[in-house]
């Protein structure tokens, strides 16, 4: 339930005009509706009712314990099997926070009053908190310490997409200590590869925003501080900045190596010494109310001894209705 | 006016046909009819066409080329863009050529009886495409550590430059292509801008048609062809690839030196002993299927003495198909 607190999504009666503005947003469906109340002649007069129906992406909750508070009383029950529970209060107003779990978004309500004898029932719906994205071009660079072999398998959370030398079951391939990789005769100097993954909506609660003419010395300082060396850099700054320039404003986000895993999973035959891995989320920040959005800590790769560098990105589309922070 | 001539054929009274194929390459209408009546004031064996041009709504008053039934003549069209031809009776077929700005109009075969004025508009559209030029990345390999200077001249705006590109880019570089400028240390050269191609004298057809599978061998093929090193065919690849592989077919055009000033020319000092650059124009393929392509001539690159190596493409979107490609 801790959780909880750190996850904050748009209220339904916050002005919705903002988001049916963009035609290319699906429309809006609040995160919970009172489907009724009615006066309950069983209850005593010091007795109300709250009857939930939860569903998420059209299906009942069943056979799922859902975390639930009510002004800050914390609690998980569980639903019938078609997504109902009941909770009997005493009559007042309530603020109700619901919590599925990490694939979805948690529900804030807004204060509900409920009278005396009443039994009020509202459906709340959980809505996937994953927003499908390209991974786009992570590159590997492999720096053994001497010439050896390295077999690397990625664990592709998504649909693997182009992939050059062509993945198969893995890379297998010779690297030497200037990072060339030898594979099928060929010569290359990083593996690629790209695929369909989800992004977490609730991913720029902590990152940056970074204006256009920013971007430069902003990529400079933070790749930099990554230990990222000049061509691992410029590899990324040319491959990001002409599409961020478009944008008067990105938000950016990065995930460092564990985070990465959300992506893919990366194995790596002999372990190296050190690898290191960052994956750059962003957005236009004209889609993203970035408010509450807290600066991060960037980590940084140790280079020494047998070393592998990752760094990847996604940009996330079409998420103003799920990227407002409050 | 020979060569120039792109067959294209612009079918009378046909426009609905264009309308049919869908959002893809839609071509306006350039030859329309208006008005074929009776002329009693003409000889028996006597017609007239009666030509109007126009680039959007404007007339044009300069020379244009026309022919007839494949003789060529050039006309030049009054105030209000007109041409009065008076031609035999019988069936002509017509070509129009304004300049290479504008693509050239094929007529099919117009019947015209005797003592009867035809009248008819001929409407040029330009064959400017506006595009991105994207990724042009420079790679530069002296033969000893030395200082360069490198100037751009973009046919169209400059975007964006890594190294930033502030009036030049002046570095020093060592002969495995590093380059240090401003006490930083870099691979190559970047850049992006808007630009445009012409595609009436692009030879768009003058390439290859190349499915989404076989994308990889294609380019490992045509980029060793060209003389690129692993590292430029690897960067070239994986930046490219990704994208075209959208497509279930991509046509794919190379413009090599010369033919890469329509876009950028590039001044260096000292003047490298070799300067390769290649510029890949390329689109979805889908409504090409039968339109043959002719594998275009590879030039490639010498890597001796003091050598500098660029590659950049566009991707064509929104391309009026009929008027580029021939079926």
């Amino acid at each position: 339930m801790k959780k909880l607190v750190s996850l904050l999504i748009t209220l339904p009666f916050l002005p919705a005009a903002g988001f049916s503005r963009d035609a290319k947003t699906p429309e809006w469906v609040p995160p919970y509706t009172i489907v009724k109340s009615v006066e309950d002649p069983a209850l005593k007069k010091s007795e109300a009712v709250f009857v939930f129906q939860f569903n998420a992406s059209g299906s009942a909750v069943a056979a799922h314990a859902i975390r639930l508070s009510y002004n800050g009383t914390e609690k998980t029950v569980h639903p019938d099997l078609k997504g109902e529970t009941t909770l009997k209060l005493t009559p007042g107003n309530y603020k109700f926070q619901f919590f599925y779990n990490t694939e979805h978004l948690e529900i804030y309500t807004d204060s509900i009053a409920v009278q005396p004898g009443f039994c009020t029932t509202i459906e709340v719906r959980f809505e996937s908190s994953l927003i499908p994205t390209v991974a786009e071009k992570p590159v590997i660079y492999v720096y053994p310490e001497k010439t050896q072999q390295v077999k690397i398998n990625l664990n592709v959370k998504g649909e693997l997409q182009f992939t050059y030398p062509a993945y198969q079951n893995g890379w297998s391939f010779t690297a030497n200590p200037d990072g060339t990789i030898q594979l099928g005769g060929k010569q290359y100097d990083y593996l690629f590869w790209d695929a369909q993954t989800n992004v977490r909506s609730d991913v720029f609660q902590t990152g940056f925003v970074v204006a256009r003419d920013s971007l430069l010395p902003f990529f400079e300082t933070q790749l930099a501080a990554m230990g990222l060396n000049p061509r691992e850099a410029q590899d990324f700054i040319t491959y990001w900045c002409p599409r961020m320039m478009q944008n008067e404003k990105s938000v950016i986000h990065f995930e460092f190596n564990a985070g990465c895993d959300q992506f893919a999973g990366m194995e790596i035959t002999p372990k190296p010494d050190h690898l290191f891995r960052v994956f750059m989320v962003w957005a236009d920040a004209a889609e993203v109310n970035c408010a509450a959005m807290k600066s991060q800590r960037i980590e940084k790769g140790n280079r020494s001894g047998f070393t592998v560098v990752e760094w990847g990105g996604a940009a996330v589309e079409n998420l103003s209705r799920q990227m407002v922070t409050k | 006016m020979k060569n120039t001539f792109l067959s294209v054929l612009v079918l009378l009274f046909a426009a609905p046909s264009f309308a049919e194929q869908g959002d893809t390459g839609k071509s306006p209408q350039s030859f329309f009819v208006r008005e074929t009546v009776a002329d009693p004031t003409l000889k028996k064996n006597e017609s007239v066409f009666v030509f109007k041009f126009k680039i959007n709504d404007f007339a044009v008053t300069d020379s244009i080329q026309l022919s007839d039934n494949g003789k060529a003549k050039k006309v030049k069209p009054d105030d209000a863009g007109m041409v009065t031809l008076t031609v035999k009776p019988g069936k002509h077929k017509f070509q129009f050529f304004a300049n290479s700005f504008f693509f050239e109009v094929y007529t099919d075969s117009v019947e015209i009886k005797p003592r009867y004025r035809t009248s008819a508009d001929v409407i040029f559209q330009s064959a400017i495409h506006e595009q991105i030029s994207d990724k042009p990345v420079i790679y530069v390999y002296p033969e000893t550590t030395k200082n360069i200077s490198v100037l751009l001249d973009v046919k169209g705006t400059l975007g964006f430059s890594y190294p930033q590109y502030n009036g030049g880019w002046d570095f020093t570089a060592d002969p495995n292509g590093t380059i240090c400028m401003n006490g930083k240390q870099y691979d190559y050269l970047f850049w992006d801008g808007a630009t445009t191609v012409n595609l009436s004298t692009t030879k768009l057809q003058d390439g290859f048609l190349v499915k989404k599978n076989e994308l990889i061998p294609f380019f490992e093929d045509k980029l060793s062809a060209m003389g690129l090193s692993p590292r430029e065919m690897n960067d070239f690849i994986t930046y490219w690839c990704p994208r075209m592989q959208a497509n279930e077919s991509s046509f794919v055009h190379f413009e090599f030196n010369s033919g890469y000033e329509s876009v950028s020319t590039m001044q260096i000092t000292p003047k490298p002993d070799n300067l390769f650059r290649m510029y890949m124009i390329w689109g979805d393929a889908a409504g090409l299927q039968d339109v043959t392509f002719t594998p275009q001539h590879l030039e490639k690159v010498t890597r001796s003495g003091f050598t500098v190596v660029e590659w950049g493409g566009t991707e064509l979107k929104n391309i009026p198909q009929e008027l580029v490609f021939t079926k």
